[in-house]
């Protein structure tokens, strides 16, 4: 691994934190330009992901889990488009991020959202997509380096918080871009309006992980150990 | 490919011109630029697609502009000419106008960004960035492949278990069984199908050099002179929209709208789509440089 590659491993959990601080600053600031800026910087937050990854000059056999999960993530975008809020996508992530490590887990998350974006339009809402299912990746990583998230219950509990995480930072980027002199009344109708597809999606979260939070492990161990990733 | 000659410029100077035109849209709310983004964008995007899917696209915006909208002029009492008032909602008509503003902005990158899906297709951003990101795009460019994969895997296993088994356990409960037993079996055979490809790539000398690209986009005087004409339109665009914004304000009163230079240079920075037909004229030093080939690479590879 690169120095390159090193220096953004260490950059990534301050541009975690970074990028959610500087957008409600702005907000709270009331400074100008809302919408371009937090784009720019949301753009400006994945770079040290991509860097990182790219440099860190991974096998291309160890870079075939994250195809293979992200592309059954967007399958599953797209195979469940007709119902609202429920998607198996953020349950996907956080298997990849639980078994596969924190830059994996942001790649999977990054990745599904750039690609299913695709087909269902890219648009303003791409860079801030990517970065919140990225962030869920990165946390189911970091919790599963640390050997928690290992039974059934936590993990899905797990992901319904991260369900509820993403939804809460696009609601905010709304408010934040898109509202001028956001008082508690139009804060909390942005908040009120996203709820029920919020909860939807931590519900639909839960239903996806509880079957899959011990079978994947399993399988993706016995993956690991047959060829040595 | 999409329709134009805009569309086979080379993919440095396409991005540009979208990240320009989605950046200044996303940059203000004056009135008289978002109207001239709204237009601009819908007349490309009518030339490229026609009315029909011009106005779908509208309508999947509708929502999303109109929430945004209310938003802004509901619960905002900043304004000096109160409409309505009623506990904390409060009505103003320069909340109103802001609201409309910000609508307007938010339809014209949404336009926009439908018209770059139109043109930058995914071989022009693999183009692009395969040669700085090459782990990335190769990423990209397999996910894309494996995810109809998936799809048609998936249709398969359906078939044969419902072959194998019969009738089915229609409850919610049954499907939901059964879809994640799927996954399941698609995430399994998907890494073991997947490791193998990449063993085979590593076989065949996949990373041991750095990726080269073919080369289908080459700069010609046209990107040159163009990419020139373009530039200055994004400074002369970027100071004339800085001092008009920075003269205009909706709080507390709306301030009338003065006429600018600005407003024609904003025009013509997002009308090069249009403009760069021009090309078609034959102008001879302008088309000399392409040498002994046609006038474009579009006529050639039968684009039209």
């Amino acid at each position: 691994m690169g120095r390159l590659a090193r220096v953004m491993r260490i950059i990534q959990p301050v541009v975690l934190v970074a990028l959610p601080v500087i957008m409600m600053l702005w907000a709270w600031l009331k400074l100008a330009d809302a919408a371009l800026v937090t784009s720019v910087c949301a753009c400006a937050a994945l770079v040290p992901f991509f860097v990182g990854f790219e440099k860190s000059r991974r096998r291309a056999r160890n870079l075939m889990p994250i195809v293979v999960l992200t592309a059954l993530a967007v399958a599953g975008r797209l195979v469940f488009a007709p119902v609202p809020a429920i998607k198996p996508i953020i349950a996907i992530v956080v298997m990849g991020g639980l078994c596969f490590g924190r830059e994996e887990g942001f790649m999977v998350g990054a990745l599904a959202m750039l690609v299913s974006n695709v087909f269902f339009g890219q648009g303003p809402w791409t860079p801030w997509q990517m970065f919140s299912m990225g962030l869920v990746g990165y946390l189911a990583g970091v919790l599963g380096n640390r050997g928690r998230l290992t039974q059934r219950w936590s993990v899905a509990t797990f992901g319904a918080l991260m369900a509820l995480l993403y939804g809460f930072i696009l609601d905010t980027w709304t408010i934040v871009g898109f509202v001028s002199n956001a008082n508690a009344t139009s804060v909390f109708a942005t908040y009120a309006a996203g709820l029920a597809n919020n909860v939807a999606s931590a519900i639909g979260t839960v239903v996806f992980l509880i079957p899959i939070a011990n079978t994947w492990p399993r399988i993706f161990k016995r993956i690991k150990v047959r060829y040595q990733i | 490919m999409a329709k134009g000659l805009f569309a086979t410029y080379h993919p440095a100077v396409c991005m540009l011109f979208f990240l320009a035109a989605i950046g200044f849209s996303f940059s203000t709310q004056h009135p008289v630029y978002v109207v001239l983004s709204c237009v601009m964008s819908s007349a490309y995007l009518v030339y490229l697609r026609g009315w029909r899917p011009f106005l779908r696209t509208m309508g999947t915006c509708v929502p999303l502009v109109v929430f945004v909208g209310l938003l802004n002029s509901l619960f905002n009492a900043a304004g000096a000419t109160i409409l309505w008032q009623w506990g904390p909602f409060c009505v103003c008509v320069e909340g109103l106008c802001y609201g409309v503003a910000m609508g307007g902005m938010l339809t014209a990158v949404l336009l926009w960004f439908a018209c770059y899906n139109e043109v930058m297709t995914e071989d022009k951003f693999t183009y692009l960035f395969g040669r700085r990101l090459p782990t990335v795009s190769l990423m990209v460019t397999m996910i894309s492949r494996w995810t109809p994969r998936m799809v048609s895997r998936g249709r398969n296993i359906h078939d044969s278990q419902e072959a194998l088994i019969g009738g089915y356990d229609q409850s919610r409960r049954g499907m939901l069984h059964r879809g994640v037993r799927m996954a399941t079996v698609l995430v399994g055979l998907g890494m073991e199908d997947a490791i193998q490809t990449a063993d085979s790539m590593s076989a065949r000398g996949y990373g041991s050099a750095t990726r080269t690209s073919y080369a289908r986009f080459r700069w010609h005087a046209r990107e040159r002179v163009v990419l020139g004409v373009f530039c200055a339109l994004i400074a002369a665009s970027a100071t004339l929209l800085a001092t008009d914004a920075g003269a205009f304000t909706f709080y507390p009163l709306v301030s009338p709208v003065e006429p600018s230079w600005g407003y024609a240079t904003y025009a013509l920075m997002l009308g090069m789509p249009f403009w760069v037909e021009l090309e078609r004229l034959r102008i001879p030093w302008y088309s000399s440089s392409h040498g002994k080939q046609p006038l474009t690479r579009a006529s050639v590879h039968g684009y039209e």
